[in-house]
């Protein structure tokens, strides 16, 4: 035995908890942190694109007023002339500061100082917010003026100090006919008010700065950061606090001492972050340490059943049977306890009966019963019966010859017995053409109720598959009435010495037989008794109350139906819960620029009015409604998260279904590490196989049923087995009975799967390549099937090429287990013959599809072809078709469209042979759609669609169905 | 001297002009100003749900508008504009137009482009078309008209068709401001492509302004 590591189970099971939370928890932590940096720079950045555009966009209104001033002022000779008569009379200077006062009144422009200088740039006249300066000289110092006066020319506009005070100023040479006469100093402040026009918004500051002084600002005194901070110079981000802040500085145009600081608080930024940093720690370290705590619960719970186990099989070892061990656990270990109690239990009976044995029968008789484990004498215990009465056997088998109809009635049996057998059960007895088989005597298990059951759908499905095989040749059906009882019983052997049978007896047995006489035919009856031991595993339907003779009051009875739906959808309802709960967690966060989750929801509803039985799926010609409602959340974690959870309610993924199903459909998170079109995804989200899932339930479907290939059932069970070719071959003349719903598809439309995919693409290429749950053709619990995942994955890739604008090419391939998952992993207890595997992923299904769509102006044409094998059990060669959908829109100006669609499937000679040779496996079969659809706005349409299935075999037929559907998708619900 | 008579006569003359603009008075008219305050909120992103598409995207930004409706003057004339369709992106994606307008959709990327919109002003489909061909169409009702591409989610535009021309754009920091408006009773339209439209009734003076504030 080897020892991997020298590691203890309970170090392993630790190790290996830890060694998978660990490194999805560092991995998580590393997306935050970058996620973090990423948004924090692009805050920083498009706040200080906002404020610079909104400086600028200030500056320029306030330039444009200057410049309208300006004119007003240069533009005539009024104000020339009266500078002129002011420059030559002192007296004449109160009459101009009148004048340019009025001036200003009359335009909406504005300017803080109005200052007009002679030639030399002394300043005549100064106007400050409306008022004149006494000492023009003093308010305009001459330097700056000079200053000025040298750009009039280049650029007359500028910033400048003026008394402590930052200006933006323009100038503009006055002249008097050609004659340059003085200049209007035109100039506003870049004060306070300023400043807070163009403060970024939630908490940021703008100063407006020269060398270390702030000449303008939007602080009050009052607020975290300071003055000196702000000026500080080489600075991009500040602490205040404990509050982190951005700090950008840009120099004013041409003037670079002129500096103009934005300071931008982070703390409401970066808090959900810290937030969600701190939460995922915590959750890291809380599943850390419940994984350590079940890691040692687990470890010791196995341990000490394992100890005493060793300690018992010691003692058995020596001889001693009378060992007994307790378990109160139902899980491996305490079966593995329950199979050990019965073998000693069983070494036990065989060494007290061997004697017993010699004495009453011969020694031969007695070998052969201790081989069958067989408990001698009477006693009195809990036993399940069940009795199986084939139907319709007499009037079928009328007329044939008695050894054709020993070979029919031992092929029914023999499948019969291999039922009960493949169950644990006992075969008692056949009585012509009825089985009694017993469960719990001469061994007892807990579940024998559960095993009689589960034997008798078997039974059921065995004979139905018969019926199928026999029904294609004209022969009368054949079914078979079950009836199931469980009750106190007596067992033993019963008998003359010479010839002794072991069997039981009892009312309860005597019910179970009542109940299979009056059970129809495919019918399984039971009592309550057996009813509560059974109803958590089977769909059960109440069959009313029955009195039976020597039992005083009526008993109620119930009907098997089929196998419950076990809870399959775990992976997806838990992927949902997480995903909600995610949601839930990031709601009060979507304030933040870098998370957004949107609610949305798809309300349809379909009105189907079959023309024919049966329209495609559609079992009567009964006009029905369909509705179905999805709702999404569609969450955005910065630019590289995104996932999305969908739930739907509907009456089950084929229209005619009669139930309501809610479910979570898709659940998914899809990360893009780079800005590179590369994606990984992972969860449950729609196949990447085909060309057609990629576009359903949105306007890119202009049809109301999918393309046929996704839709047509073929003859193909996922989840029997027919014992021969000859039987499989018998399918596809099945007739109503035969449930199509249930069969194969070529790809089930739509299938959502769980799995992880790697996609994108450059220039003309895109990719898809996954590794899901299940092929395209298995059934829909195998969607939600983590296990799959983990041991027989299906494989799918895609490759698309636009060749032009107009004209796009694609092919995807598939290759992955088929047969359903209800089926045993091992084939064995079926009549598998020698050439075919009994592992049931063993069987694949190989799908290639191409697909190519043309689209240009209003008309969008498509086509897919797939080519499909299907390696089935029992049959030498893998099962192929060929199938393919074309279709063609028209779409008109006002948002209405045309539509038709082609499909066809053709399927392969099954290759049986000189004796089935030329017999496809299921027959041929065409669909033609035509669709018209009316957009009634951005989220409503309305559609109808005809469509006709026909077929020539087995009888010519021609189904038509006509549907309306009202689609509406409420955006932002929330 | 002659500079000085030349002065005189211009300064003469000058003073009859501008004596002559204060006379010929401008109409009764006044500014409508204000502060808009929108939700905050970062650029809305979109993806596609299923496989074999891209990463989260963007929608194209969009600023808020305002307009004035209820007025009895004629409309300004109409325009021709081009919206291209350039980088997966329209470019430019916000029209103001008079009525009657044309908007010539100019496919710039070389990969088809579906332009196509179901407002109730202007329902047009111009179905998938190349570059560098284009599709005129002609706004002939007053209203806004939202325009989306078929092919890329992200992309979308406004065309806004008024009949006057007081309308502008609302600035960065919230602020508009319409100028010129002559006397009379309007509804003013304040319409935001993420945070929809709000009505409010303004009159206006024969001068002066009038400050309308409103929060989307």
């Amino acid at each position: 035995m080897s020892r991997p590591l020298g590691l203890s189970f309970r170090a392993r099971l630790v190790l290996a908890l830890v060694g998978s939370i660990a490194p999805i928890l560092i991995v998580a932590l590393l997306v935050v942190s970058a996620q973090t940096r990423n948004v924090t720079q692009e805050f920083v950045q498009t706040t200080r694109q906002n404020t610079d555009s909104a400086f600028i966009q200030l500056q320029r209104v306030q330039r444009q007023r200057l410049d309208g001033l300006g004119t007003r002022f240069s533009g005539g000779s009024r104000f020339p002339v009266l500078l002129l008569e002011a420059t030559y009379s002192e007296p004449d200077i109160p009459h101009f500061e009148d004048q340019v006062s009025y001036e200003l009144k009359l335009t909406s422009d504005t300017a803080t100082l109005v200052a007009f200088t002679d030639i030399t740039g002394k300043p005549i006249v100064a106007i400050r917010s409306g008022r004149a300066l006494p000492d023009a000289a003093a308010a305009v110092p001459a330097a700056l003026m000079t200053a000025m006066i040298e750009r009039v020319d280049t650029s007359s506009f500028g910033y400048q100090l003026v008394d402590d005070r930052l200006y933006d100023l323009h100038v503009r040479l006055l002249r008097v006919g050609t004659e340059p006469y003085g200049f209007v100093l035109l100039a506003n402040a870049i004060d306070n008010a300023f400043a807070s026009r163009i403060r970024p918004p939630g908490g940021g500051h703008v100063c407006f700065a020269a060398g270390n002084r702030c000449y303008a600002s939007t602080l009050t005194g009052n607020d975290q950061i300071t003055e000196a901070q702000l000026v500080a110079p080489g600075a991009d981000r500040l602490d205040v606090n404990g509050n982190p802040w951005a700090i950008t500085s840009s120099t004013l145009a041409g003037t670079p001492d002129f500096r103009r600081i934005t300071a931008i608080p982070l703390d409401d930024l970066l808090r959900p972050f810290s937030r969600i940093q701190t939460a995922l720690r915590l959750a890291g370290l809380g599943a850390l340490l419940i994984g350590l705590v079940l890691a040692l619960l687990i470890a010791r719970g196995l341990a000490r059943p394992i100890r005493s186990l060793v300690l018992a099989t010691q003692s058995v070892a020596r001889g001693d049977y009378s060992v007994h061990i307790d378990s109160p656990s139902t899980d491996e270990i305490g079966t593995l306890a329950d199979s050990f109690n019965q073998m000693t239990e069983g070494l036990r009976l065989k060494e007290q009966y061997r004697g017993l044995l010699d004495k009453v029968v011969s020694p031969e008789i007695a070998a052969e019963m201790m081989r069958g484990e067989i408990v001698l004498g009477g006693e009195t215990r809990e036993v399940t019966t069940l009795f199986a009465d084939l139907r319709g056997f007499t009037a079928m088998t009328e007329g044939w010859e008695p050894a054709r109809v020993i070979a029919m009635l031992n092929q029914v049996m023999e499948q019969a017995s291999d039922a009960v057998e493949a169950e644990g059960g006992v075969v008692d007895k056949y009585v012509g053409d009825e089985i009694m088989a017993i469960f719990g005597a001469p061994i007892a298990a807990p579940d024998d109720p559960l095993r009689a059951v589960r034997a008798a759908i078997r039974i059921r499905d065995a004979v139905a598959a018969l019926a199928r095989q026999r029904s294609g040749h004209g022969e009368k059906t054949l079914g078979v009435g079950i009836g199931i009882n469980t009750g106190e019983a007596v067992a033993g052997n019963m008998g003359s010495l010479r010839r002794l049978n072991y069997t039981v007896l009892g009312e309860s047995v005597n019910i179970a037989a009542r109940l299979c006489s009056q059970a129809e035919p495919q019918e399984i009856l039971m009592t309550e008794v057996t009813c509560e031991r059974v109803q958590h595993a089977f769909e059960i339907e109440p069959a009313g109350e029955r009195h039976f003779k020597g039992i005083s009051r009526a008993l109620r009875i119930f009907s098997v139906r089929s196998h419950k739906r076990a809870l399959e959808s775990q992976p997806t309802i838990a992927l949902g819960t997480i995903a909600i709960a995610f949601m839930l967690a990031a709601t009060p966060l979507t304030a933040q620029r870098s998370i957004q989750l949107d609610l949305s929801a798809r309300i349809e509803a379909a009105v189907y009015l079959p023309g024919d039985d049966p329209a495609w799926l559609i079992p009567s010609t009964q006009t029905f409604i369909a509705p179905r409602a999805s709702l999404f959340a569609d969450l955005f974690l910065g630019d590289r998260l995104y996932a999305l959870l969908e739930l739907r309610a509907d009456r089950g993924p084929i229209p005619a279904d009669t139930g309501f199903e809610f479910r979570a459909e898709q659940a998914f998170i899809r990360f893009t590490p780079t800005k590179a079109n590369l994606h990984l995804q992972a969860g449950r989200f729609v196949s990447p196989f085909g060309e057609y899932p990629q576009r359903h339930h949105t306007t890119a479907d202009p049809f109301i049923r999918p393309p046929f290939p996704y839709e047509y059932r073929t003859a193909l069970m996922p989840d029997s087995i027919a014992p021969s070719l000859a039987v499989l071959l018998g399918w596809k003349d099945d007739d109503e009975s035969y449930r199509k719903s249930e069969a194969a598809p070529i790809i089930w439309g739509i299938p959502y799967q769980l799995g992880a995919m790697l996609f994108g693409g450059a220039g003309r290429v895109s990719f898809r390549a996954a590794v899901i749950n299940s092929s395209p053709a298995s059934r829909t619990y195998d969607w939600e099937r983590f296990r799959n995942l983990t041991e027989r994955p299906a494989f799918v890739g895609n490759l698309g090429l636009r060749v032009s604008p107009e004209f796009e090419l694609g092919t995807s391939f598939s290759r992955g287990p088929w047969l359903s998952t209800h089926l045993p992993a091992s084939l064995d207890t079926f009549p598998i013959d020698a050439r075919s595997s009994t592992d049931r992923d063993s069987y694949l299904q190989q799908i290639w599809g191409v697909n190519a769509a043309y689209a240009r102006g209003r008309l969008q044409t498509r086509a897919e072809l797939f080519l499909d094998r299907k390696d089935t059990p029992n049959v030498p060669d893998p099962l192929g078709s060929l199938s393919y959908s074309l279709e063609a829109t028209l779409r008109f100006r006002m948002g209405a469209d045309l539509g038709a669609r082609w499909g066809a499937i053709h399927f392969d000679d099954a290759g049986a042979g000189d004796t089935y040779g030329g017999d496809p496996w299921d027959y041929d079969v065409q669909r033609l759609q035509v669709t018209a659809g009316y957009r009634i706005d951005e989220s409503k349409d309305l559609r109808v669609e005809w469509m006709l299935n026909r077929s020539d075999r087995p009888a010519p037929l021609d189904a038509n169905l006509l549907s309306v559907r009202v689609a509406w998708v409420l955006d932002r619900l929330w | 001297m002659t500079t000085l008579i030349q002065l005189l006569v211009l300064s003469a003359l000058s003073m009859i002009l501008t004596g002559q603009t204060v006379d010929a008075r401008p109409l009764p008219a006044a500014t409508v100003h204000g502060t808009i305050t929108v939700p905050e909120g970062g650029a809305r992103r979109v993806a596609s749900r299923y496989a074999g598409s891209t990463a989260p995207q963007s929608v194209q930004p969009l600023n808020a508008i305002v307009f004035l409706r209820g007025t009895a003057t004629s409309a300004p004339a109409a325009r021709q504009v081009t919206m291209e369709q350039r980088d997966t992106a329209f470019t430019p994606n916000l029209y103001i137009l008079p009525v009657g307008s044309t908007v010539d959709f100019q496919n710039g990327d070389p990969f088809f482009h579906n332009v196509f919109s179901y407002s109730k002003t202007k329902r047009f489909d111009l179905g998938r078309f190349p570059r560098p061909e284009k599709k005129v169409v002609e706004f002939d009702e007053t209203g806004i008209v939202n325009v989306f591409c078929e092919i890329h989610k992200s992309m979308r535009a406004v065309i806004v068709v008024v009949d006057n021309s007081y309308h502008t754009e609302v600035a960065a920091d919230g602020t508009y401001r319409i100028e010129n408006v002559p006397a009379g009773n309007y509804e003013l339209v304040i319409w935001h492509a993420d945070h929809g439209t709000k009505t409010q009734k303004v009159q206006v003076p024969a001068s002066g302004s009038v400050r309308v504030d409103a929060k989307l």
